[in-house]
């Protein structure tokens, strides 16, 4: 029989993977049993095509074979089409001039198909979740198999086949188009093969990361407005409704999708509270700094460029990013009881590849349970005992996400291997520790800053403990570096404190016998007066150096 | 520097509480004899801000159509102008405290 020359071509680069690729494993295995136990269709040719009839269904084959079609009412690549192919690759037989291995396929479509097109369809997030795992190693997994590439999600469990031409290619959640699938899948491939790379792709991103510009420019132009009015009246003369104003204009801001608006009014929203409520914390500078805040950010947004625009608007504290594979070490933990209503454990972790810290953050609401009755510990990551009993533990985190602050989901993707009880001072390499205090100062005790840059281990020269402040009933502790600077640590005495108060004493009383301990606190720094303070989450009163 | 900016801060907390209607004219006086006096401390910045805060309370009464956003921007402007003094004089008194410090400790070494 002789066929077409586009349509012979076509057949011969046809293997079986691109016959999957076209629809599935399933229908092809189908068609090759319908064909096995079938007479011989009648075929002819007609033009640029061949009219191949299989029992009541008549299917035209045309180059390229995802073109063909069939008269039974199936929308996708049916068994009747690839039987028929099957058919005509055997009628075909090999060309002139064609070699015993053809080369392999160049991908040609799927190189010049625009990289932009790709990154405009997945949005930023997407693109930026695909970068994170590809460079942690936990990308997709990509297998070039003769005229088609398969590529597997095993995080979101979907498989694509791409194939020449990129429309009909396959993808496990059966969308005929260009799905995300495949954009990503595409995207991943490029990547791989040096078609783009990662600078270029970030490049492309939309920095408004999705935020309609319109929008934005409505919801702080209404912010300026509404905090220049409330400004106008006067905080004395606001009615108590003003709360619920603020806290509709941070609901605002969310939907906009400007989270650091969202929290600066959440913020003014729990000074509007405290002051309509009498609460003796209220303080103007404070309330007057949260509100300048608020007004200030939301002019910088209406004025800035797309790109500084994007800065700006900060990121939700709910986007977690794959961050690979996690070398943690949990340092210290703590147990909060935040005025927000929420309660629970922070868990504070050192990474000891990129030697910084991670949290992760275990609060609950609080208004429901008495503190006694609330579950106080998590078994998290599949490791074989609770998160408490890890402590001074090493353990690998595969598969972690964080989010911008440091802070680690408590997502089942994730799996920690427990590798033992180690001491601190075998993990935290030497010049991680803070001796010289002049450097807490400069890098650690930005105010306003989050709690994770201002998290410290410190090593002080020697330890002073001071008499117990029954007035403003604080303990203290007075810490100096070798030239004589001074760090103090301070702990208020209430009745959540009351555990880590008689554990400082303890240690007080016991650098009383032994003031040559070099003990080593771990803790947040921050200023207050003329000084500058630690808040202990941990103490190692034997770090147990590494010799 | 410490006492201007100790002095700025409850004619700002006033401003606040009392509102641009009611406090803006009685605080007006007291911003611009403070601007004075930051200039002649060395506060340029601060002097510009306070006398661009008074002059726009001085005129907000006799303006028909009242545009508070630009008062309201040179006001978040000086509020976050003290809270970075504030910030900077803090570390000042923290190292100062430290070099006295040292101070102290070298005649006995």
């Amino acid at each position: 029989m002789t066929l077409p020359d586009t349509l012979a071509a076509a057949l011969a680069a046809a293997d079986e993977e691109y016959l999957i690729g076209l629809c599935n494993k399933g229908t092809v295995n189908r068609a090759k049993k319908d064909l096995a136990g079938s007479d011989a269709p009648e075929a002819r040719t007609e033009g640029e095509e061949v009219e191949i009839r299989l029992g009541d269904a008549v299917c035209r084959i045309r180059a390229p074979l995802g073109e063909s079609t069939c008269s039974c009412p199936s929308s996708g690549i049916c068994r009747h089409r690839i039987a028929a192919i099957l058919w005509l690759k055997g009628q075909a037989g090999p060309r002139s001039g064609e070699t015993a291995s053809p080369a392999p396929p160049a991908f040609a479509q799927l190189r010049a198909f625009s990289t932009e097109k790709l990154v405009r369809q997945l949005g930023a997030k997407r693109v930026n979740d695909l970068l994170a795992r590809q460079a942690g190693g936990d990308g997709p997994t990509i297998r070039q198999g003769g005229s088609t590439i398969a590529v597997e999600f095993p995080w979101q469990d979907v498989t694509v086949r791409l194939l020449e031409p990129l429309e009909h290619s396959s993808c496990s959640c059966h969308s005929q188009s260009l799905c995300i699938h495949k954009a990503e899948a595409l995207l991943a491939w490029q990547l791989q093969n040096g078609v783009t790379d990662p600078a270029a792709v970030r490049a492309l991103c939309p920095p408004s990361d999705g935020r309609d510009p319109a929008a934005v420019r409505r919801v702080c132009e209404e912010v300026r407005r509404t905090l220049a009015g409330q400004l106008a009246t006067g905080l004395s003369r606001l009615p108590a409704e003003s709360c619920e104003t603020v806290e509709r204009l941070a609901a605002l801001a969310h939907t906009a999708g400007l989270p650091a608006l969202e929290r600066a009014l959440r913020a003014l929203h729990e000074e509007y509270t405290a002051c309509f409520a009498r609460s003796a914390a209220f303080r103007d500078e404070i309330c007057l700094a949260r509100f300048a805040h608020a007004f200030r950010l939301a002019g910088a947004l209406v004025n800035a460029d797309e790109e500084t625009q994007c800065v700006l608007a900060g990121h939700f504290r709910d986007e977690y990013r794959p961050v690979g594979r996690l070398e943690l070490y949990l340092l210290g933990l703590r147990d909060v009881a935040g005025r927000s209503g929420y309660g629970g454990t922070i868990y504070y972790f050192w990474e000891r590849a990129a030697h910084r810290f991670y949290t992760y953050a275990d609060l609950r609401p609080a208004f429901y349970e008495e503190p006694a009755r609330r579950r106080r510990d998590t078994v998290l990551w599949k490791l074989p005992c609770t998160l408490r009993q890890a402590w001074n533990c090493a353990l690998d985190l595969e598969g972690a996400r964080a989010n911008e602050d440091g802070g680690l989901s408590a997502t089942e993707r994730c799996t920690a291997t427990l590798l033992g009880r180690q001491p601190p001072g075998s993990v935290v390499p030497q010049g991680e520790l803070i001796t010289d205090f002049s450097r807490l100062l400069a890098e650690r005790s930005a105010p306003l800053a989050p709690e994770i840059q201002r998290l410290a281990l410190v090593r002080p020269a020697c330890c002073e403990p001071q008499a117990y402040d029954r007035v403003r009933q604080t303990f203290s502790l007075r810490l100096l570096d070798k030239a004589g600077r001074d760090l103090w640590l301070e702990v208020r005495y209430q009745s959540a404190e009351q555990a880590v108060v008689q554990t400082l004493e303890r240690f007080a009383a016991r650098l009383q016998r032994r003031p040559d301990a070099a003990p080593v606190f771990f803790g947040t720094v921050y200023r207050e007066g003329d000084r500058l303070k630690l808040y202990p989450i941990e103490l190692f009163a034997d770090w147990g150096d590494a010799t | 520097m410490t006492e201007l900016l100790r002095e700025m801060e409850p004619i700002l907390g006033d401003l606040l509480r009392s509102g641009l209607d009611t406090g803006g004219p009685a605080s007006a006086e007291k911003l611009r004899a403070l601007a004075g006096r930051c200039e002649a401390a060395g506060l340029h910045t601060g002097a510009a801000l306070l006398t661009e805060l008074a002059d726009g309370l001085t005129a907000r009464p006799h303006a028909l159509q009242k545009n508070d956003l630009p008062l309201v921007d040179t006001l978040c402007r000086l509020a976050r102008y003290e809270a970075l003094c504030r910030q900077k004089l803090q570390e000042e008194a923290i190292v100062a405290r430290w070099q006295c410090l040292a101070e102290e400790q070298q005649p006995d070494t």
